[in-house]
């Protein structure tokens, strides 16, 4: 495998499982140095609450004495929360926004200072794992895809505003579509929603992704290929939000 | 009908920097590249794309040559940037025949040759920035390549009742240096973006430095 992301230094959020783990583990094996965190860590990891702007500091701090700097932020960790809005209530809503919209902003904030720290002009990609829930009607996502569209919305104004200010750090969103992992088997079942044929027969592709497919992107987006591409959102669905 | 151990990619694109660094690219990535329109390749093909027979003949001689088709990228197309009150019907149309009917023809002949050869393939469409967001003085071009972006995703709903299922993405650079828009379009074209299709994947480089 290419070794294009050598001496860069990454920071991977819900690193414990699914899409976090996936990106942290190709992300090393492009050559990259990783510090993964999770609110429940795996060993190696650092324990890590992305809605606490002290746990942020902490987390960067971690990554910086461990590695020495940051160059990739990926903000993955998130939270699952489906049903109609007749069962929602705010405290719900409020822990889809807390998770998803504010440990973003807190972890791009606080990554974007690291950055800075290192010199100006600063360079760095930030990508923030949204889904597609945020960018089309989905049945049962009144908190989950509204928290998401706020997140594709602030990869594109913290994507503009570097570029204004004159940095070099590249903010996008991933927005995936249906991917087996072990927060979406909680909210939907195993194999048999998964492999029921009737599931994604209405898909282009016809399947689900898996967390290795998102981790490619990731990847991609953190790597020097992508130096152009800024302050955007980036599908991975199979063709999903065509037919929705 | 034998199949090339090798993936091979088709490249209809005239002579210039753009299509250097995409030979070079692909290359790189391991592709054969077969290059159609001006450019250098590892096959090289004077070729007009707004020609239905000569797309035949083409899928045609690739199908018995390597049995197989991993990308075609679809990039004839040229910009134009002219007022409104300025552009000329003639002027649009040749705009509009070398970006949006080479990459609906470009697109089908595409799908024939994975069709025929059984690949899952991936189409990869270029469009421009001006395709997704308005840019002033350029009306014609930017409506020409929305075209284009939008008919890519149209056409992605397609290849999904092809058999192995194929992919159609645009690609959408604004100012960005040819190097760029050939990572992004190998990105596209290889099987580590096997999930992504229906998307336009916009390179924006600078043009919101303003």
């Amino acid at each position: 495998m290419k070794q294009d992301m050598a001496g860069k230094v990454a920071l991977v959020t819900g690193a414990a499982s699914g899409i976090g783990s996936a990106s942290a583990a190709l992300l090393m094996a492009r050559g990259a140095a990783v510090l993964g965190t999770d609110i429940r860590p795996q060993p190696g990891q650092f324990g890590h609450d992305v809605t606490d702007p002290a746990a942020w500091d902490a987390a960067i701090a971690e990554c910086v004495a461990r590695h020495g700097r940051l160059d990739i932020l990926v903000s993955n960790a998130g939270t699952a929360d489906f049903g109609t809005i007749i069962d929602m209530d705010m405290a719900r809503l409020r822990q889809q926004a807390r998770v998803h919209v504010e440990g973003a902003f807190l972890g791009s904030r606080a990554a974007i200072a690291q950055m800075r720290q290192q010199g100006r002009p600063a360079t760095g990609s930030i990508i923030l794992i949204a889904s597609i829930a945020g960018l089309k009607p989905i049945m049962q996502t009144t908190t989950y895809g509204t928290a998401k569209a706020a997140m594709i919305g602030l990869a594109a104004a913290l994507g503009r505003e570097m570029t204004a200010a004159g940095d070099a750090i590249r903010v996008n969103a991933i927005c995936p579509g249906g991917t087996r992992t072990a927060m979406t088997e909680e909210a939907f079942g195993g194999d048999e929603y998964w492999d029921r044929p009737d599931s994604f027969a209405k898909l282009p592709l016809k399947d689900y992704a898996r967390p290795d497919d998102v981790a490619q992107q990731v990847a991609f987006l953190a790597s020097p290929d992508a130096v152009a591409i800024n302050a955007a959102h980036h599908i991975i669905d199979g063709g999903w939000v065509l037919t929705a | 009908m034998s199949r090339n151990a090798r993936t091979v990619a088709l490249l209809v694109a005239p002579a210039g920097a753009l299509a250097d660094a995409l030979v070079l690219r692909l290359r790189a990535d391991g592709f054969h590249v077969i290059a159609a329109g001006g450019a250098a390749g590892d096959e090289s093909v004077a070729f007009d794309p707004r020609d239905e027979t000569a797309w035949e003949a083409l899928i045609t001689a690739i199908a018995a040559r390597h049995g197989r088709i991993d990308a075609v990228i679809n990039a004839a197309g040229h910009s134009l940037v002219t007022p409104v009150a300025d552009t000329s019907p003639a002027a649009f149309r040749r705009l509009w025949e070398a970006n949006v009917e080479t990459a609906v023809i470009g697109t089908k002949w595409a799908f024939r040759l994975m069709r025929d050869t059984g690949s899952a393939g991936s189409v990869i469409n270029l469009a421009s920035l001006a395709g997704v967001n308005p840019r002033a003085d350029a009306a014609a071009w930017s409506a020409a390549d929305a075209a284009v972006t939008h008919f890519s995703k149209i056409a992605a709903v397609e290849a999904g009742d092809l058999v192995p299922p194929c992919r159609v993405n645009s690609v959408n650079p604004g100012q960005v240096a040819p190097d760029q828009v050939a990572a992004a379009i190998a990105w596209l074209a290889s099987p580590q973006s096997r999930f992504v299709t229906g998307t336009a994947l916009v390179l924006a480089g600078e043009s919101y430095a303003r």
